[in-house]
């Protein structure tokens, strides 16, 4: 065998040893042993998403012809779950795991990467169960484009690793960044697209809403889940290259914060 | 996959566990998985790898066929201003009916209808098919409510909110089947949309229409019993009669005053003439004919103005009969254009195409799509596991 890939071969291996040896960490440190641990990734969306629901229903918000509020509240908070789990552990997630940078194997991206692919799976699962339940009671359907429903899925937990990355690092560098985290939430909820589709919206805010990323995630989830009963607004390559910058910065501002967690 | 056991001293005391924990314990140690790595792994993706075979070598192309249509109404919606003017030239678009058409394509009526028209067990059954795609297949038996369902997914249906058009999509395993089953389904959504026009034509107009006829009848009736008066007492208009009777009348007072004067005039003057007698004779007579005529018309029982009451009621009463028939005539008229404004129109936007390409099945996309469930599942269930055997561990 060619020593090269052999050694890359091996270098994957011990990757995914780390990985999955600090994802079981994360599970342990996050949910406990005490506890019914690993059920709160599933129950607490699923009660925050449960709540809304009620109360969208008793309200009436968000009805619209073709879709019920079931529909829209499931299409719009769990990606929206998503987001906030995997961003939310993203806040002095370095401070937390500091001491495993003892170990030669262990790089700080790890620690990022293990930790989001527990949110991920976790809200995943969360994803399942939930649409299991309401399918159950005939209150979601089968998603029309499986396809485009997993990709929207999936371009939320990209964008969402590269911005818990970002704040890693700024958490790590100063601070008072971590009171700016919880604002910036609050604030991107309404402009993200979680409670609304771009389509209700009046064709000047259309073209502005078109410029957060995070918009053409749910347009993509949503666009897959109701097939072509709505009218979907979302282009891939501009939301490509915004993961792609964020994911950037992420990496050249680790690298930065990698020297001062070394040094100090 | 396991992170170094920490030691346990093996002297741990016994304590009498319940019999479900010992044999919880014992289910989280039972291996699902073969120890073997390759095999390991393509048991836990042999869902992506079924996929990949069946996508990859095993699946028929299936050709999409579509078409769009709209579904419009005379009605004219209510509007004011400039808009409306621009609204009523045109046609409005009713979206109720649309559903309607929707709801009919997707309906076992069209398939029963469909079934009728193409002989769908041919195309479905086409000899290039797939086992898993073609019609009697292992997911889809023979029978009524099986073919109902493989229909609804070659069948689809959408109607676009904002545009009103409906879009049609059919797929078959040849391209001039998938068309011509797009065809027949419209020309069956037509046939409904004609049917419920002539259903609501009938309807609105057979109403007024009744009407019609029976204000008809009613001045039948009249005429015909104004006719039997006149028979009966042998006058035309007894008000003419009236007229010259009344005419009669003063002509015979003026002659009687005429002749009063006279007979005045001679009693005052000379000796008795001899046309006195005569005279006073005459003035008897015209009186006596005056009171005879005004008897004739006053009478009772037999006056003329009896005669007259009867026959204006009876006049009267064709008088109504003629404006009911008219305002009767005019609704059915309103009915029938009241119809022709609520009739259905079922447009074609875009006739059935032709499709050169076969777009289905999404091969990469499905194959993509499996892999990433599959491999989304294995980490749940990794996770799931690794966590209850931490609690289980915790709880030696």
């Amino acid at each position: 065998m060619d020593p090269i890939e052999s050694s890359l071969g091996r270098a994957l291996h011990i990757q995914a040893r780390t990985i999955k040896g600090l994802v079981l960490r994360d599970l342990v440190l996050r949910y406990g042993r005490d506890n019914i641990g690993f059920a709160w990734v599933v129950l607490e969306p699923m009660l925050l998403t449960m709540g809304v629901m009620v109360i969208w229903s008793l309200t009436g918000t968000g009805k619209k012809e073709g879709m019920t509020v079931i529909e829209v509240v499931f299409t719009g908070y769990l990606p929206l779950t998503l987001w906030r789990h995997m961003t939310g552990g993203g806040v002095f997630l370095f401070r937390r795991s500091y001491s495993l940078l003892y170990h030669r194997s262990v790089t700080l991206f790890d620690l990022v990467v293990s930790r989001q692919i527990l949110e991920f799976i976790g809200t995943s699962t969360a994803l399942l169960v939930i649409w299991g339940g309401l399918n159950l009671f005939g209150l979601v359907q089968i998603p029309r484009e499986i396809d485009l429903f997993l990709l929207g899925w999936w371009m939320m937990g990209s964008i969402a690793l590269a911005t818990s990355a970002c704040f890693a690092v700024a958490t790590e560098l100063s601070e008072s960044a971590e009171r700016f985290v919880q604002p910036f939430q609050y604030l991107n909820i309404p402009i993200s697209g979680a409670f609304f589709l771009v389509d209700w919206l009046p064709t000047w805010a259309q073209s502005a809403i078109a410029y957060h990323p995070l918009v053409h995630c749910y347009e993509v989830f949503r666009s897959g889940y109701f097939g072509a009963t709505i009218v979907a607004h979302y282009d891939l390559i501009y939301f490509c290259a915004c993961t792609v910058v964020v994911a950037f910065a992420a990496v050249i501002a680790t690298r930065r914060v990698r020297d001062r967690l070394l040094l100090a | 996959m396991q992170l170094p056991a920490f030691p346990v001293p093996d002297a741990v005391p016994a304590s009498p566990d319940a019999w479900w924990r010992r044999w919880g314990r014992h289910l989280l140690r039972i291996r699902l998985l073969p120890r073997h790595r390759a095999l390991r792994w393509t048991l836990l993706l042999l869902p992506s790898i079924l996929a990949a075979a069946y996508y990859g070598l095993i699946a028929a192309d299936q050709y999409e066929s579509e078409a769009r249509f709209v579904v419009r109404s005379a009605v004219r919606p209510e509007m004011s201003g400039t808009l409306s003017f621009l609204v009523q030239l045109g046609l409005a678009r009713s979206q109720d009916d649309s559903f309607i058409v929707q709801d009919f394509i997707t309906s076992r009526d069209a398939v029963d209808r469909l079934k009728g028209r193409l002989p769908l067990l041919r195309i479905y059954d086409h000899e290039g098919a797939d086992f898993l795609a073609r019609y009697p297949s292992l997911l889809y038996g023979p029978g009524e409510e099986q073919l109902y369902r493989y229909l609804k997914n070659m069948i689809s249906v959408v109607h676009s909110e904002r545009t009103g058009i409906s879009t049609l999509r059919v797929r078959a395993f040849g391209a001039p089947d998938a068309r011509a089953v797009a065809e027949t389904l419209l020309q069956l959504s037509e046939e409904l949309v004609n049917r419920l026009n002539t259903r609501l034509q009938t309807d609105a107009i057979a109403n007024s229409s009744e009407e019609v006829k029976t204000a008809q009848e009613r001045l039948i009736e009249a005429q015909t019993r104004l006719t039997e008066f006149r028979n009966r007492e042998l006058m035309v208009d007894p008000a003419r009669n009236a007229v010259a009777l009344a005419e009669l009348i003063a002509r015979l007072s003026a002659e009687l005053g005429v002749v009063e004067a006279q007979v005045a005039e001679m009693k005052g003057g000379t000796a008795a003439s001899p046309q006195l007698i005569g005279l006073q004779r005459k003035a008897t007579a015209l009186e006596k004919q005056i009171g005879e005529e005004r008897r004739r018309v006053n009478d009772d029982r037999d006056g003329l103005a009896t005669r007259i009451a009867a026959y204006e009621r009876l006049q009267l009463e064709r008088e109504f009969a003629k404006r009911m028939l008219a305002s009767s005539e005019a609704e059915l008229v309103r009915a029938r254009s009241d119809a022709a404004r609520q009739m259905l129109y079922l447009e074609r936007v875009v006739e059935p195409q032709l499709a050169d390409y076969p777009l289905y099945p999404k091969r990469l996309s499905n194959i993509l799509t499996t892999l990433c469930l599959n491999l989304m599942v294995i980490l749940i269930a990794w996770l799931v596991l690794s966590g209850t055997r931490e609690h289980g561990s915790n709880r030696k």
